[in-house]
């Protein structure tokens, strides 16, 4: 019974941001019918989107555990950094259209490999060394900033192959961006992992209670550095599409997206105690943001991007009272 | 102060949480100077009883008197101005602080103190442990200290300023027999000078030994009360349960042509057991038994891979196995009901489906580790079926079960791998009478139908009803092996008693 | 057993002595007279923001929106008495910007302490409201023409250094702000009852509560007290670079956390010490500043401090299992059940 009341104040979670990424859209829609709904708001806001959602999506991974990844953007810079030198280094100038794909793919490929290099770096820091997950990955920033800084003086890299760029540019069928495919798929196989797989289901437990997962024969440390492995490797993906996008490589870029990704993350019901949440709200959680501050943009409110942050900050606090509501009159309920 | 007038006494109270009854129609009286046992299974409403006597909740009916006044509203605050302390089966210590701190908190917060003087801290703390005739470091932090010196610590504070009752909750549940005689005695000292104290507790020896009056609950109820030498064992339970307990030992299909399933020569683990050996057979119910600290958890957790063991060798059926890990136990056929259920055994936010499938993630995934939610929730369905597990749907977290269906989802995800030697570690800790009757009889139907058991526990009724051969254990080793029909019930619990220095 | 408690501490302190004599001996001028005075001006803001991080992260919880109520607090402060020709004066100034911090540190205070939120997520939620409220409502220009109290408080000095160089060096009247906290909180920590309750809940929240503590209003009070110590520190870095800038602390919230994490502040809450946290802020602003002295350029000392802070954590969690197996060891069985965060 009171089981059954906790479904449903989990999918409620995801009905309301349904309701609000929807009743946003409509609003937007009904409101400036010429401005919101038209194909390039439309088009800016799957482009803007993708970097953040698939950062998100790292951290919700450090978070099922009932940790955090306070690395992930420094992940992701220091990733497109090393593939960028790799790029620079064995890239053709002024080559022909395609002569440079194939170090386009190398330097890609080196990029996600440096990605679960870190990720491995930070899980085994959390399983194996056992450095509270918080720590581990503030210090692993740190260290993997500094590594970015001394590789790059602190400049920021330019000049990279024009076939990067198109990472950032097509589209499908020339509306859809591919990234926001990217992102979509990446999502997916978010998805299907953690539903859908028994190395999914085993870090929901670890993250629920790690002793007990250990008394029942789960490789916990294996499970923990997967985790923060997949973190990684997502981290790079985000990584590279912000650097294709701007077509430069620097240790500071999105830095915003670190606290940022905990908010998407919280507020798309993933619990900070580890063991509870779904790819769904942490998708639709990334997708009201978007919403929100695109819509805010173009009601003039916005006159900084900054305007954004009050919104999610607001946001964010309504939602833990509306839990806070929902979990009390449970609590009322029950006893 | 005269003894025949009550300290505090109840009448008629009663307390239900939104409709449900907790409380009805209770009249206690508790007399200074009188050591009273509270008894009850779980859910019985002692926790209630407890929280409205230290004025935790108000009850709904019924008047509350202290010294013969009628107090209307009782707060915390007010019931611990009249000397009323409960000690919390967590002690609620301060495991960063030192001791000092910790036993002065109580009184410093009592006199609103707004200014820290460490010397009077010192000073006060160590003015309790003196009535209590016990020495312990004063600038020690606490989490250096053993679990009893907590407990220690915890009453130290309670008394620090004139306490009148002392509440314990269950004091013994992670106590050696040394560690309990010893609180045992600083309980009796305490009600020499005076002090009343209720004690709730599981365990029938001790409060046999320990108290005199008693007070048992049933469903809300006060069903019994009186002088301790006027019940018996047998009473007491009977009271509780409403039930006579069944008391009939296994005896088990002993063949001698049985096999053996789980052999151990000489196994040695440093700081837990040293040269232990010995065989269980097919059907065989082999109790493992001795004080805390003997090594038996030592033993039961090195048989089941989470800590190696040093030196000797692990055979099943007749072959050598290493049992390095548990994922290695596992695969060998052994599980483990482990000790302490809630913190090694369950995932309290977790479904019970997921509980129970945890085990057999391999089998019931394919080849590229994809699971099918509806192989998940057969399993489930099917033993919450077999061990009759009250649920309405395998979907429910585990936090909604109670006690005994909690430990019944541990087995049976234990179950699910079909071991052939199943270790349970004290499996009826904390579990009302009603559901460890269930468990027992379930261990029994296990073993009848060929599976190896290792019980370790250090509850002699259960013991007895259940195993064919007893293992004694003692600082790490293996002193005596007992067959059950050679020995009774009493000689048992003598003999364990023995081994204390 | 003070030894037995400030072993983290005697760790860091050879270090710290062990990196100090090398630089030392390496390039003479780190121990002039000039580089420790310039040492310890650099560390004057860090070093208030980094106390009121300590009570919080004490008290068992965590507070990422200070860079914000800094930025926010003193930025609002600086409007009101620049629209006008150089009003108010000095102390109103930090008066005022310690009030509106204070404020918005209750408010993190208030949702941390009724509703149990997780301190982390709320302080997330409001850094981004502040700072969406700094950006949206007093925009982004940086203030430089302050009013000329302020410019002469910054220029003050207790003492001048002068080198053989002729540079000279001034060691700054507001470094007193900095001892005066630090000292206010080694008393108020160690020798209030409310100071001791900190720890109490950092240690057990849960006994505190049973024990009798005012668990929610002490947890109100510390971020309280942590809003206007980040106003404090806002009002004097403002001061130390004589401008308002409300993007220079942006990403500040990291570092601090490293330094009372380098100062042996237990992260999960009840222990640590003001003598640790100054170790640590000693430690942050040798590397920050002093490796350039022998030759090891700047773009090191991310690296560097994030290799130092990570080899520190691992130790300490090394020094937890060890500790974890003799317990095992001893009972025969694990009593340290607490349950790691994960």
């Amino acid at each position: 019974m009171s089981l059954k009341k906790g479904k449903i104040k989990n999918n409620s979670q995801l009905c309301i941001l349904i309701a609000i990424f929807f009743g946003f859209f409509v609003l937007m829609s009904v409101l400036m019918p010429g401005t919101f709904l038209r194909l390039g708001t439309m088009q800016s806001m799957m482009v803007q989107l993708p970097e953040f959602g698939i950062y998100a999506l790292a951290m919700m991974f450090a978070m099922i555990l009932g940790g955090i990844d306070l690395s992930i953007v420094s992940i992701g810079n220091l990733s497109s950094i090393i593939a960028s030198q790799f790029m620079l280094r064995y890239m053709i100038a002024n080559a022909g259209e395609t002569e440079n794909l194939r170090v386009v793919v190398q330097g890609i490929c080196i990029a996600l490999a440096v990605g679960a290099l870190c990720g491995i770096f930070n899980g085994v820091s959390v399983a194996v060394v056992g450095i509270p997950p918080m720590l581990a990955t503030l210090a692993s920033m740190s260290i993997f900033n500094g590594i970015s800084t001394v590789l790059t003086k602190g400049a920021s890299l330019q000049g990279l192959p024009e076939e990067y760029a198109l990472i950032g540019k097509s589209t499908l069928f020339g509306i859809i961006p591919i990234i926001i495919v990217i992102f979509l798929l990446a999502a997916c196989i978010a998805y299907v992992i953690q539903k859908r797989t028994k190395l999914g289901m085993k870090m929901f437990l670890v993250g629920s209670n790690a002793r007990a997962a250990q008394f029942s024969g789960i490789n916990n440390h294996f499970v923990i550095i997967t985790a923060y492995l997949l973190s990684g490797v997502l981290s790079s993906l985000a990584g590279i599409i912000m650097t294709s996008r701007s077509m430069s490589a620097k240790m500071d870029y999105g830095l915003i997206y670190q606290l940022q990704a905990i908010l998407a993350v919280v507020l798309g019901g993933v619990s900070p105690k580890g063991g509870i949440g779904s790819v769904g709200g942490v998708v639709m959680a990334v997708l009201s943001l978007q919403v929100l501050s695109t819509g805010l943009n173009i009601l003039n409110l916005a006159s900084t991007s900054y305007v954004k942050n009050l919104i999610w900050g607001l946001f964010l606090v309504v939602v833990l009272l509306m839990n806070y509501y929902a979990d009390t009159k449970k609590r009322k309920g029950k006893i | 102060m005269n003894t025949d007038s009550s300290f505090i006494k109840l009448t008629n109270i009663g307390k239900s949480f939104a409709g449900v009854v907790a409380l009805k129609g209770i009249d206690l009286e508790i007399r200074p100077g009188k050591i009273y046992c509270l008894m009850g299974e779980n859910g019985c409403g002692k926790s209630t009883l407890i929280k409205i006597i230290s004025g935790v909740y108000a009850p709904d009916q019924g008047k509350i008197e202290l010294d013969g006044k009628l107090v209307k509203h009782m707060t915390p605050k007010e019931a611990i101005k009249n000397g009323i302390e409960v000690i919390y089966q967590d002690f609620s210590v301060f495991p960063n602080l030192t001791v000092a701190e910790n036993i002065s908190v109580n009184t410093e917060i009592t006199q609103k103190r707004k200014a820290v003087n460490w010397k009077r801290i010192y000073r006060q703390a160590q003015l309790a442990l003196d009535k209590l005739g016990i020495t312990l470091p004063l600038d020690e932090t606490v989490e250096r200290l053993s679990v009893a010196n907590r407990q220690l610590i915890a009453i130290s504070r309670a008394i620090a300023h004139d306490a009148r009752l002392l509440i314990m909750d269950e004091p013994t549940t992670a106590l050696t027999k040394r560690e309990v005689d010893a609180l045992f005695a600083v309980v009796k000292r305490l009600n020499a000078s005076g002090i009343s104290i209720i004690f709730v507790s599981h365990k029938l020896d001790e409060v046999m030994q320990l108290s005199q009056e008693i007070v048992i609950m049933r469903n809300g109820e006060k069903v019994a009360d009186g002088s301790i030498s006027d019940f018996t064992k047998e009473d007491i339970i009977y009271h509780m349960t409403g039930r006579r307990l069944d008391s009939t030992s296994y005896g088990g299909p002993q063949s001698a042509g049985a096999k053996t399933t789980l052999e151990v020569k000489h196994i040695t683990q440093k700081g837990g057991f040293t040269d232990v050996s010995f065989g269980i057979k097919e059907c065989e119910i082999v109790g493992i038994t001795g004080l805390l600290g003997s090594g038996r958890t030592a033993l039961a957790n090195a048989l089941f891979g989470i800590h190696k063991i040093d030196s000797g060798e692990i055979l099943l059926e007749g072959k050598k196995v290493k049992l390095g890990s548990v994922r290695s136990a596992v695969s060998n056929g052994i599980a483990y009901v482990p000790e302490d259920r809630l913190t090694e055994g369950l995932f309290l936010s977790q479904p019970i489906g997921k509980n129970i499938a945890v085990t057999v993630l391999d089998k019931i995934s394919n080849r590229i580790g994809m699971l099918k939610a509806s192989s998940i929730k057969a399993l489930a369905l099917q033993w919450i079926e077999t061990l009759h597990i009250k649920t309405s749907s395998d979907e429910l977290l585990a936090h909604s079960l109670s006690g005994g269906n909690q430990q019944k989802v541990v087995i049976a995800k234990w179950l699910a791998i079909e071991p052939k030697v199943l270790i349970l570690n004290g499996p009826t800790v904390g579990v009302d009478i009603g559901a460890k009757t269930d468990i027992i009889e379930m261990v029994k139907s296990l073993a009848r139908q060929g599976m190896s058991i290792i019980l370790v526990s250090d509850d002699v009724s259960e013991i007895m009803m259940c195993c064919n051969r007893i293992l004694l254990m003692r600082s790490g080793r293996i002193t005596e092996e007992i067959l059950t029909d050679h020995i009774t019930e009493p000689e048992l619990y003598a003999k364990i008693r023995a081994q204390e220095v | 057993m003070k030894k037995i408690l400030a072993k983290n501490e005697f760790y860091l302190f050879t270090i710290l002595f062990v990196i100090c004599m090398t630089i030392g001996g390496m390039n003479s001028v780190f121990f002039s007279l000039g580089n420790m005075v310039d040492l310890l001006r650099t560390a004057i803001p860090y070093g208030i923001f980094a106390i009121g991080i300590m009570i919080v992260i004490v008290s068992g919880g965590i507070d990422i929106s200070f860079p914000a109520i800094a930025t926010l607090s003193t930025y609002v402060t600086l409007l009101v008495f620049t629209n006008g020709n150089n009003e108010g004066n000095l102390l109103l100034f930090f008066l005022i910007s310690c009030l509106i911090g204070m404020l918005l540190g209750l408010v993190n205070g208030f949702f941390i302490a009724l509703f149990d939120f997780p301190p982390l997520i709320v302080t997330l939620a409001t850094q981004s409201i502040y700072y969406g409220i700094q950006y949206t409502f007093f925009g982004s220009k940086r203030l430089t023409f302050l009013p000329e109290y302020i410019n002469a408080f910054s220029k003050a000095g207790l003492f001048t250094v002068v080198d053989e160089n002729g540079m000279s060096y001034i060691f700054p009247v507001y470094f007193l702000i900095l001892a005066f906290v630090l000292l206010l909180a080694f008393l108020v920590l160690r020798y209030t009852f409310a100071g001791r309750g900190i720890f109490a809940i950092g240690g057990s929240k849960s006994s505190a509560v049973r024990v009798g503590f005012n668990v929610k209003l002490l947890q109100f009070l510390v971020y309280g007290a942590s809003g206007t110590i980040a106003a404090l520190g806002g009002a004097v870095y403002t001061i130390m670079i004589r401008q308002g800038n409300p993007a220079s602390l942006i990403g500040l919230e990291m570092t601090i956390i490293s330094i009372v994490v380098l100062g042996g502040i237990d992260i999960n809450g009840g222990k640590g010490s003001i003598f640790g946290l100054i170790l640590g802020l000693a430690f942050f602003t040798v590397i920050n500043n002093s490796l350039i002295l022998v030759g090891i350029s700047s773009y090191w000392k991310t690296l560097v401090l994030g290799i130092a802070m990570y080899l520190y954590a691992a130790v300490i969690a090394y020094k937890g299992k060890i500790r974890d197996k003799q317990v095992h060891e001893i009972d025969g069985q694990d009593l340290q059940k607490k349950g790691r965060k994960c």
